[in-house]
């Protein structure tokens, strides 16, 4: 830096000038704003009176999955946040208490829940809105369940899928909660989501106020609902919604892997234990087993099933499978390369992150700084600070995978707090 | 504009310009280095910038900061492909890593006004990401007593905001 001239001698008067960060002006606030995560945001407003009327919406606040996971069945669920390692509690409900209630898969911030033997149903844990996925035949068959897209849109499919043991039979179900005919009886969130846009357009906090009290009307609201569409369900068991599908495989045997199928262009993707594919097409109801890519463990018999579990998601537009064994072994992370159609494996995922489990595996493209590359696993350590990871960069568990504790009921899932 | 592009290329370095702070330090920076500025560069480009640029919102040692991170990142700024004095990626990260840790409160917050009232997007945006990283985790109390505001809420009406997201306020 070339000072030409320095004449001026009052600087220390300026130096001393205090930073009045209550008053930065708006626009650089907002920039600031944009770059905060959920919880960060929500908390935000509630420093100083300038800070709390930044406009930008909560949904830009920076998410990443959370593992939320539930001892009481009274609906009180705790969220772990495996970046910062911390645990919120927060009543989700309605659960009934006297039925036993289990997550079973979660996208786009929606969480499928089963409750009893035949009650299942998905629910947005922030707002509440619930649409439910009536079942004469009994949801616990599925071992892998998955939607196609979110569960309020009149296109939404939801999948449930199960195989025999030896892979001979495979069946589907598929569910259209919201197609016209039965649209009334299943959303209850309707004329609330109106309000809400409208009210999250005008004041975040207006909106956040009124969603809270109405959620909780809705919530009673939702269970007597509930309740008398249960009795009805009893009375007349052709309320399923779900349709039946049944396929034998011949030459090819695919026993369904107990993870939660992918959908993925238009379709629904299964990963088997050895790493092969199939295929379900939702709008054709045709199942197919690919020929490639071809297994990674064409020795496994279906007897060998839960020595190694396996995993898959999409991950910016590729399917990524992850197998995992033990603690002491690597997870062996595989890209699907379309133009081969083989798995590759590979070092790292470009700066991402993996939150695995077998109700639900996400992929987060982008990673808060130092949190790249990584493989989460629903555990956290003792003290409940620490999420398990393995760090695909250092080639190891961090911290230690043994002493970890995994909540018996829990599902990753994105905290989304707008209505869809 | 084409004239001055191709001046720039000539002797590598390109013309001179003297920016001056509010406290009258000059400094005599590339049009190249300059221009990162987008006030500066339309000043240039609108031919106002002969008898020096006056700055009367940045402070001498806050405009020293600017010219060190322009000087910096000339070499992405720049256009005409003189990647002799370019920073290497990595050097740009480790610098642009340092300037901003080492930001003491008061001057990250003068180190954002000048960013914005210079339309330095690279800036501003690096110093607005530095103030979420120092909210991040924290309870409102902490937010305060990190940038000494004071809490200018009625108990009722903090309580109100608290009460929208009342899980998120659990410490």
């Amino acid at each position: 830096v070339n000072v030409l001239n320095n004449f001026n001698k009052h600087e220390d008067a300026q130096a001393t000038i205090k930073a009045s960060w209550q008053d930065l002006p708006i626009e650089m606030l907002e920039l600031t704003v944009s770059n905060l995560s959920l919880v960060d945001r929500l908390r935000f407003p509630s420093v100083c009176k300038q800070w709390s009327s930044v406009s930008n919406p909560v949904a830009q606040a920076k998410v990443w999955p959370w593992l939320m996971h539930c001892v009481r069945q009274d609906g009180a669920c705790k969220m772990f946040d495996p970046l910062c390692g911390v645990e919120y509690t927060m009543k989700v409900g309605p659960f009934d208490a006297n039925e036993r209630h289990a997550f079973r898969f979660s996208k786009d911030g929606w969480v499928i829940v089963t409750q009893g033997d035949d009650s299942i149903f998905v629910i947005n844990p922030f707002t509440k809105e619930i649409v439910k996925l009536s079942m004469a035949g009994g949801w616990y068959r599925f071992t892998g369940i998955s939607f196609s897209s979110v569960p309020t849109s009149p296109d939404c499919v939801f999948l449930g899928v199960c195989s025999s043991p030896k892979g001979d039979g495979i069946k589907v179900w598929t569910c259209r909660p919201n197609e016209e005919e039965i649209e009334d009886n299943e959303i209850y969130y309707e004329e609330e989501t109106e309000d809400e846009e409208r009210d999250s357009e005008e004041n975040e906090i207006n909106y956040e106020e009124e969603a809270d009290q109405d959620e909780e009307k809705e919530a009673e609201e939702n269970e007597i609902n509930y309740d008398e569409e249960a009795e009805d369900e009893e009375s007349e068991t052709e309320e399923d919604y779900w349709s039946e599908f049944d396929f034998e495989n011949d030459e090819v045997m695919f026993p369904v892997a107990c993870n939660n199928p992918v959908y993925f262009r238009g379709e629904f993707y299964f990963l088997e234990q050895r790493g092969n594919l199939s295929v379900f097409n939702p709008g054709n109801n045709e199942w197919r087993i690919l020929d490639k890519p071809e297994p990674i463990h064409a020795d496994l018999t279906p007897y060998d099933e839960g020595k190694e579990a396996c995993y898959m998601v999409e991950l910016r537009g590729e399917l990524i499978a992850v197998f995992h064994r033990n603690a002491n072994e690597s997870p062996r992370v595989l890209k699907l390369d379309e133009s081969k159609m083989e798995w590759v494996e590979i070092e790292d995922i470009g700066g991402g992150a993996l939150f695995l489990d077998y109700r639900a595996s996400i992929a987060l493209p982008s990673s808060e700084a130092g949190h790249g590359n990584r493989i989460y696993f629903p555990k956290f350590s003792e003290d409940g600070k620490q999420a398990i990871f393995y760090d695909m960069e250092a080639k190891k568990y961090s911290p230690m995978f043994y002493e970890a504790k995994e909540p018996m009921n829990c599902v990753w899932f994105v905290p989304k707090l707008q209505s869809d | 504009m084409a004239a001055a592009a191709a001046e720039a290329t000539i002797d590598g370095g390109g013309k001179m310009i003297i920016l001056i702070s509010a406290d009258g330090k000059r400094f005599e920076v590339t049009e190249a280095v300059a221009s990162q500025s987008q006030l500066i560069s339309n000043m240039i480009e609108d031919d106002c910038t002969e008898n020096g640029v006056r700055l009367p919102n940045v402070d001498g040692d806050i405009l020293t900061m600017v010219v060190d991170y322009c000087n910096m990142h000339a070499g992405d700024a720049a256009a005409d492909g003189d990647t002799t004095k370019a920073s290497s990626t990595e050097e740009l990260k480790k610098f642009d890593a340092e300037l901003v840790q080492a930001l003491e409160n008061p001057v990250l917050f003068k180190l954002i006004l000048a960013a914005n009232f210079l339309n330095i997007k690279s800036l501003l945006d690096m110093t607005c990401q530095r103030v979420a990283d120092m909210m991040s985790g924290k309870t409102p109390e902490q937010m305060r007593e990190t940038f000494s505001i004071e809490n200018d809420f009625t108990p009722e009406e903090e309580a109100a905001i608290r009460q929208e997201n009342a899980w998120a306020f659990d410490d």
